[in-house]
């Protein structure tokens, strides 16, 4: 397959009609189509699943509902949603394959219904022209699916037309990953195909045992019944492994389920913590505002003398006033004055008149003077007054320090409260995991998991033993046969069928085995011309094991796939993506369809990226490169210009209304381009 | 034929050519049959390479 062009009309980004011509000479062979983030290289590629496949969602959008995702152009849908109109969108494929033109276009109409998208399928056409030029076209969504898939199964596809996350699942040692290699390369070498001959067989020599076992007499025919419950056996044994193998699969995956959830435990352990933390001190606030509650009442008392303190204190003032001005305890006693006044003399013996102006003075004297028992009450009010003025400071001091401390605590409360429930909102559902739990329950599952893998090594040596006897059982019957002459046309074909099997349950097991080997040789090839000089010194090969799991060799010959860094994965799973469409191209040196690469040097190293624009060209007829404006600088535009495969160059860049433009410029422009962004940069 | 059959056709050099012929014809009916009906097609298959067999250590 060769690509030769894709048209977009409003999907996604792109708005209104653009096309991308990809270069697809043998000399010069390499697109690339660069734009920042969100610009719409993905867009492209799924524009390109979408028209070949009819698929929506790609690999990445795993976790997202197929309603919430869609095609047509947002912008011309808001434009048109005004008259009411729907929206035709369309991805239009041109491309090559065996001597034959195709052009391939699939629709889907939207429309915005109160704010609501809601796309449907508007038809797919394929038409064909032939060597001889004649034309055939296909409507029929089936028989346009037939004949794609027939060019590139779906399950080959991912090996041509991979994204980033394709490369990163790659090389990820799971179940998913070990069941996704397997059926790529059962798949890629037909393994299928010889699987359903060698069931089909196997149920012609179940047929052709029990037609002769009705005619057969003697040893012969007892042989045959062994045949026959050694048959039942074989087959039993298999359904037991079929299910061990379902149940080791169905743990497997529940392990994985639970090491998910243990890892969101982990990454809230931090806040479990904290929250732990900000409960403690919470309780410790709340205790001390019960403490601070308890002082207070011992205050009330106390704190209700201060309303007398007004009056108290000006009762103070006066008794202080008088008695700073001697007027208690008076100077003059006052049975003194009673005694003047009733011998009408002054102490000087001077006689006093009554109602004279001397008299009148001493009489104003005497009511001023109070009585002793008056006076000395005044006085000792004088000095129980003085004393309750402290303590009244004493009492307002301890009252305003209390309260004061309780707005602290209770402002702390409030912070503290409101940081925890930052928390729990943070913390959320994950707050009800438990991690103990989890962990025993994993405990658990890997007991079970070994305890299954006990189970399939018994029965696998179980079915090894019954096949043995098997084989034993037909040479024996053989051999009574050749001795009776037994010769018949029935013998003759359950012997055809039997030696057939036997040919056949080789050639599976030979082929397998080769083609793990082979494309463990390949991808080991292709990754000594992609890895650094320094990672090259170290990794030596990639081996697919006996699981079709894939390993990475040290130069020990030791697996050190747990050790190598993240780009060196991604380089591993090129380099084995490589050698799976080498496989699937019937192991031609050179690849006859096209490598459409969605931004795969997230992860490398400057040298990695050189080595593979500069190879990847070599290894594929066509290379469609979409990179970012981070993955794609002046360096990796030189390395790829050196090349001489490199022709064509789109940018992806913003309208004004926020969709896309695809520009095209040769590759010299490209290098300038670049080069003014990085220093823009 | 695909390359990848013919790669896994190539190893029957070492058997029989009635083997060879068997495995040949049902390479090429079972991509486009289930399991059950190749079997049954793959009767007709086996009488007619014994027939032939069979003529030839006549002649």
């Amino acid at each position: 397959m060769i690509l030769k062009s894709i048209l977009l009309e409003n999907f996604r980004q792109f708005k209104g009609e653009q096309l991308i011509e990809f270069d697809s000479d043998k000399n010069k062979n390499v697109t690339v189509i660069f734009g920042e983030n969100g610009r719409g290289k993905t867009g492209i590629f799924r524009a390109l699943m979408f028209c070949l496949y009819g698929k929506k969602k790609l690999s990445q959008d795993a976790s997202v509902d197929e309603s919430e995702l869609h095609l047509v152009n947002s912008q011309e849908l808001e434009d048109k949603s005004n008259e009411g109109k729907p929206v035709e969108s369309s991805v239009t494929v041109e491309f090559e394959h065996e001597n034959r033109k195709y052009k391939l276009k699939r629709s889907l109409l939207g429309i915005l219904d109160e704010g609501r998208v809601i796309e449907q399928n508007h038809g797919v056409k394929l038409t064909i022209w032939d060597e001889e030029g004649n034309t055939s076209i296909k409507k029929a969504p089936e028989l346009v699916k037939e004949r794609i898939e027939n060019i590139l199964s779906p399950a080959l596809r991912e090996y041509f037309l991979f994204d980033g996350e394709k490369i990163e699942r790659l090389t990820r040692a799971s179940t998913e990953q070990r069941r996704e290699i397997s059926q790529a390369i059962r798949k890629l070498l037909n393994i299928d195909t010889l699987e359903k001959v060698i069931g089909a067989t196997m149920k012609l020599s179940r047929y052709f045992n029990r037609e002769l076992e009705k005619k057969a007499t003697g040893e012969r025919a007892a042989i045959m019944r062994l045949q026959r419950k050694n048959e039942e056996e074989i087959e039993t044994g298999n359904r037991e492994v079929d299910s061990i193998n379902r149940e080791l699969e169905l743990a497997r995956k529940e392990k994985i389920e639970v090491d998910k959830e243990l890892e969101q435990i982990r990454e809230i352990q931090d806040l479990l913590t904290i929250r732990t933390d900000l409960e403690v001190r919470l309780k410790d606030t709340e205790e001390g505002k019960n403490d601070i509650l308890r002082a207070v009442k011992g205050l009330a008392g106390p704190t209700a003398l201060l309303l007398l303190r007004n009056t108290a204190n000006n009762v103070f003032q006066n008794i202080d006033r008088r008695k700073q001005a001697h007027e208690i305890p008076s100077d003059i006693r006052k049975d003194l004055i009673d005694r003047i006044l009733s011998e009408m003399e002054c102490i000087c013996g001077r006689k006093i008149e009554e109602n004279s102006e001397a008299y009148s003075r001493i009489l104003e004297w005497r009511n001023r003077i109070p009585d002793n028992v008056t006076e000395d009450l005044t006085l000792n009010l004088w000095r129980d007054l003085s004393s309750a003025r402290d303590q009244f400071e004493n009492i307002e001091e301890s009252a305003i320090q209390i309260l004061t401390k309780f707005a602290t605590l209770k402002n702390d409360q409030r912070e503290l409260e409101r940081k925890l429930e930052e928390l729990r909102m943070k913390i959320g559902s994950s707050e009800r995991a438990d991690a103990s739990r989890l962990d025993a329950h994993r405990l658990g599952i890997d007991r079970k998991i070994l305890k299954l893998q006990h189970e399939l090594s018994i029965t696998s040596k179980k079915l090894d033993a019954l096949h043995d006897e098997r084989r034993q059982l037909t040479v024996r019957r053989k051999t009574i046969e050749d001795e009776e002459g037994i010769r018949d046309e029935l013998t003759r074909r359950g012997d055809l069928v039997e030696q057939s099997l036997v040919a056949l349950n080789r050639i599976h097991d030979d082929f397998t085995a080769e083609s793990r080997v082979s494309l463990g040789d390949n991808a080991s090839v292709y990754l000594s011309d992609i890895l650094d000089e320094e990672s090259r010194r170290n990794l030596k090969s990639i081996r697919v094991e006996e699981d079709y799991s894939i390993q990475i060799h040290d130069r020990w010959g030791k697996p050190f796939l747990a050790n190598i860094s993240a780009g060196q994965r991604q380089i591993m799973s090129i380099a084995f993506i490589a050698a799976l469409a080498k496989a699937a191209c019937g192991g031609l040196d050179f690849l006859e369809m096209p490598l459409f690469m969605d931004t795969p040097f997230g992860r490398l190293s400057h040298e990695h990226r050189k080595n593979l624009v500069q190879k990847v060209p070599h290894w594929c007829s066509q290379w469609i490169l979409l990179a970012t404006d981070t993955e794609f600088r002046d360096f990796e535009a030189q390395a790829l210009a050196k090349t001489g495969t490199w022709k064509s160059f789109y940018i992806l860049s913003a309208r004004k209304d926020g969709s896309t433009e695809i520009h095209k410029t040769t590759m010299e422009d490209a290098l300038g381009y670049i080069c003014q962004k990085g220093k823009g940069d | 034929m695909s390359k990848i059959n013919q790669r896994i056709l190539d190893k029957l050099q070492d058997y029989s050519k009635e083997v060879q012929e068997y495995v040949k014809v049902a390479f090429n009916k079972a991509d486009s049959m289930p399991e059950a009906t190749l079997a049954e097609e793959m009767k007709a298959v086996i009488r007619r390479i014994i027939k032939v067999m069979a003529k030839g250590i006549e002649q």
